[in-house]
């Protein structure tokens, strides 16, 4: 279904927003078609009690992303409940791209399910109909993905409108924001459709009955600046104009990442420290892993560890160290998390959540090579582990550690945090 | 309904336009005509790669798995409707 909303004045810049409707179901859908027409919630994993995507017929019956798999069963009996298969997904997406960078130079791959066309350079002689283009945009994804696959696209001259110009639009439209149109749109979209603004800057602006972001052109850059402060309440001027944030920035002027992390949420709580340790070390494992193949280095170690839901387990643990040097290797990681950051914590309640990261990352053709002998060694170690995961895979040579233990391999994430990681 | 299987088995192809096209494929002495491919994608293990590809054939969804290193297929589960 398109909209015939067409530009009444050709467009500085052309910006497409492809966003695939509820991705992770939708693929599930094309690939299992007797779980087509059906309401779904996907899980993480068989067991797994959150629904982390609904399809668009469970979406209709009211089930959020984020509810618990009873609470939905609750609101719509005929929902079933399906794992995720992120192999599956992190494929598609990278096929997306493949199909995008066939159509366009300036392609920015923003989560697992959207992405930016640049129109732009390509405007005036390939594709002078930018609706046009979108229908062939909406083809070649059916052809590539499948014919369940639908997806909307938002047209305009920046990528906050773009996107928010395919969030607004029905399934499987194409909507186009203009500099005449703008207004309309930015009045009438709620601030859940509003990339930048989270659920507490919304519940802010809302209780100062700022209710659409239109409203914010009625109230004072002072009024702004003492509710929201500097920083946040330029960005909503900036929102409410229709201009780009400054979140969309971070996307351009990233060549490397700054943190890698991982974290993963147990089946049960537990306080069995061999466990802990075991899937500490499994955590920090591939987050070295990540780091080593993208040539990187980082010197601030973080552990976090989270209770249960329940208010008597609702718990958690944050604690960090920065470092003088930089580290690349596991056996020193490990010793921060397990032997420094960990025995801070007093282990006054039982784990479900267990998070590493290895942050203020730089390339380690930036650094100084340690002349260290210990070091040198171990980092022929690591070179030797780089080969072998790399013909191998991760986990085929590990620490005895995880011996006899469920391994936690990698997986992708719906937003995509470590995309530089995975399209190398 | 999910059935692992995970056995190798023999599979006709259509090899066109640098694609891998399953036909038909051989399972315990028995033949199935792939009726639709509903969709296709790779994983990797080290440098070890595979081709799944999700096939229909008499109303059942078979999931075959194609070792782009060592050349071998193998049927990684079957899925029925309820």
């Amino acid at each position: 279904m398109t909209s015939p909303n067409q530009p009444t004045q050709p467009l500085s810049q052309i910006i497409l927003h492809i966003d695939i409707n509820s991705y992770f179901a939708t693929m599930l859908q094309q690939k299992y078609p007797h779980l087509r027409g059906i309401p779904l919630g996907v899980v993480k994993d068989h067991g797994r009690q959150c629904i982390i995507a609904a399809s668009k017929e469970a979406k209709l019956a009211g089930i959020k992303t984020g509810s618990s798999a009873s609470d939905a069963q609750k609101l719509c009996p005929h929902l079933q409940l399906v794992p995720a298969e992120f192999d599956f997904y992190l494929d598609s997406t990278q096929r997306l791209k493949s199909l995008f960078e066939s159509l366009s130079p300036q392609v920015e791959i923003f989560s697992l399910d959207e992405a930016f066309i640049d129109l732009t350079p390509c405007h005036r002689y390939l594709h002078p109909h930018p609706h046009q283009f979108a229908q062939q945009v909406q083809l070649q994804i059916q052809h590539t993905l499948g014919e369940w696959v639908t997806c909307n696209i938002g047209i305009s001259y920046n990528r906050f409108l773009a996107k928010l110009a395919s969030e607004v639009s029905p399934k499987g439209s194409i909507t186009t924001i203009t500099p005449q149109n703008q207004d309309q749109f930015v009045s009438q979209a709620d601030y859940a459709d509003i990339c930048g603004i989270g659920p507490r800057l919304a519940h802010k602006l809302i209780s100062l009955n700022l209710t659409n972001l239109y409203a914010v052109h009625f109230v004072s850059d002072q009024f702004l600046s003492h509710h929201f402060g500097p920083f946040w309440s330029v960005q909503i001027r900036r929102m409410s104009q229709g201009l780009e944030p400054h979140f969309f920035s971070l996307i351009d002027h990233n060549p490397y990442m700054k943190s890698v992390g991982r974290s993963i949420t147990g089946f049960h709580l537990t306080q069995d420290s061999h466990h802990i340790k075991a899937i500490l070390y499994n955590l920090t494992q591939e987050v070295i892993f990540k780091i080593r193949k993208m040539h990187l280095a980082g010197r601030q170690v973080h552990l976090g560890l989270y209770g249960g839901n329940r208010p008597d387990t609702r718990h958690s643990f944050h604690r960090h160290i920065t470092l003088k040097h930089f580290l690349s290797h596991t056996s020193e990681m490990f010793y921060y998390i397990y032997h420094y950051l960990y025995p801070t914590w007093d282990q006054s309640f039982p784990i479900i959540k267990f998070a590493v990261s290895l942050n203020l990352l730089k390339p380690i053709t930036h650094l100084p090579l340690s002349l260290l002998p210990n070091h040198q060694k171990s980092e022929r170690l690591h070179q030797a582990l780089d080969q072998i995961w790399q013909k191998h895979g991760l986990y085929s040579v590990t620490s005895a550690l995880l011996t006899n233990r469920p391994i936690i391999h990698p997986e992708v994430t719906g937003f995509l945090g470590d995309k530089k990681f995975q399209f190398m | 309904m999910v059935t692992p299987i995970n056995e190798p088995i023999q599979v006709l192809v259509h090899f066109k336009h640098a694609r891998l096209i399953p036909l038909r494929f051989l399972w315990k002495n028995r033949s199935y005509h792939v009726d639709n491919i509903t969709t296709q994608y790779h994983t990797h293990d080290g440098a070890i790669r595979h081709l799944h590809f999700a096939v229909q054939s008499n109303g059942n969804l078979y999931q075959l798995s194609y070792n782009l290193s060592h050349h071998s297929w193998t049927l990684t589960s079957i899925h029925t409707p309820n």
